[in-house]
């Protein structure tokens, strides 16, 4: 339904479209803001749904670091082995020793 | 003042496993610690016997499988030692072993039946869930933890027993060599040879290692026969053959057991392009070529008069 425009008495047809012009306008830009305010609603819901989706169809299939929460009891030091990273040379590399060895290194 | 005291040694995975200690009366302790850690291993990776979780997984048929914290580390310590050597190490080479006829624990391999070889499974197929400590291998894939397994154990072992124990403490699994705590002041003396079994007093080069690890991978010990084929157990992931012999015993020395054992085995399957990559990461190694010739690479002791 139109808005009815106020009567004055020195209107003309002049100014009378001009006041419905602007009525016109603004009950455009009302539209546009109502539109504006479900498109951002809808969009914020997608992106919802879609997150939930994606986290049920790819959880668990990397390999991670979490740590143990029930060690058990022997085997539970994560040092001094195998960080993530490359590997990794001694503090100090082996020298030569006159000394009587104690143990063999070999093949196995 | 420390000295190094008399060894303990028994055999667990197939292999002879020593404990030393800098501090003569913790020796007993180290020694039940690291009988604890190996057991723990053993039940957690060993192919050779039926309620291990590692046989549970590969019996699986593509399920995935629940496993413990410490198979998922050592699931984690083979996919890294895959990772680091392009495949070069890769655990899902169980069926290719098995074909090879190392289908049970060494010591019982018989010869002959004929010889076949198959490609590994590929490493990147396995699924490990850290955070839900489960692991799914495809069906037909069987996993071997060999190249790391006996590694990862020594410094777990070397490790606990040095907490438990106090002082330092030397655990050598199949002559794969782990150190923690304070090593006796001249370090510790480790003969280098191609058999761990052979005599301490035998020749080869002695070193003195102060800390760390110190892995030795060779194709002259675990070898055996199939039809007309002499097969050694170092296989290469690729084809699932036995690696070309370029080198028949690479020593590494790293910050621990599992790194030294990572590079000496890949070492082997890379052949000629070892020592430039040894090199590049600073891994001070001796290799003993087929034909006996020694060369060494990134620091290692340099012995001309060094023997076998």
């Amino acid at each position: 339904m139109s808005p009815r425009l106020p009567r004055s008495p020195g209107s003309g047809p002049a100014e009378i479209a001009a006041r419905r012009a602007v009525m016109a306008r603004d009950a455009g830009l009302a539209r546009i803001s109502a539109v504006t305010r479900w498109i951002t609603a809808g969009v914020v819901a997608l992106s919802g749904a879609l997150a939930v989706l994606a986290a049920q169809a790819f959880h668990g299939h990397t390999v991670s670091n979490t740590s143990s929460t029930t060690p058990s009891p022997v085997t539970q030091s994560a040092a001094p082995t195998s960080s993530q990273g490359d590997l990794q040379q001694a503090s100090q590399a082996p020298v030569q020793t006159p000394a009587a060895p104690v143990v063999v290194s070999g093949g196995s | 003042m420390s000295t190094v005291t008399p060894l303990v040694t028994w055999r667990a995975l197939g292999t002879t496993v020593i404990v030393l200690a800098s501090e003569p009366p913790e020796l007993p302790e180290a020694a039940a610690t690291v009988h604890r850690v190996l057991d723990e291993i053993d039940h957690a990776c060993s192919r050779f016997r039926a309620d291990s979780e590692l046989c549970r997984l590969n019996a699986a048929g593509g399920s995935s499988v629940r496993v413990s914290r410490l198979f998922v580390r050592a699931t984690r310590c083979a996919l890294r030692a895959a990772r680091l050597t392009d495949g070069d190490l890769d655990p899902t080479i169980g069926s290719s072993l098995r074909a090879a006829g190392y289908d049970r624990d060494f010591a019982a391999i018989r010869a002959g039946g004929p010889v076949r070889f198959r490609r590994a499974g590929g490493w990147r197929s396995v699924e490990l869930d850290d955070a839900h400590s489960t692991v799914r291998l495809p069906p037909g894939v069987e996993l071997d933890y060999g190249a790391t397994a006996k590694a990862l154990a020594a410094d777990i072992a070397a490790e606990a027993a040095a907490r438990d124990a106090g002082g330092g403490v030397l655990v050598s699994i199949g002559g794969d060599i782990a150190t923690a705590g304070t090593p006796p002041p001249e370090g510790w003396p480790v003969r280098i040879a191609e058999d761990h079994s052979s005599p301490i007093d035998g020749p080869g080069q002695t070193v003195a290692l102060r800390g760390g690890g110190l892995a030795t991978s060779s194709t002259t010990v675990r070898r055996w026969k199939r039809g007309d084929a002499e097969v050694h157990h170092i296989l290469d992931p690729e084809t699932g053959r036995p690696a070309r012999e370029c080198w028949r015993t690479v020593s590494v020395a790293a910050a621990c057991c599992v790194d030294a054992n990572i590079a000496s085995t890949a070492a082997i399957v890379r052949g000629a392009r070892a020592p430039g990559w040894l090199e590049s990461i600073g891994l001070p190694s001796r290799l003993v070529a087929v034909d006996g010739a020694i060369s060494f690479a990134a620091g290692w002791p340099e012995d001309e008069h060094s023997s076998l």
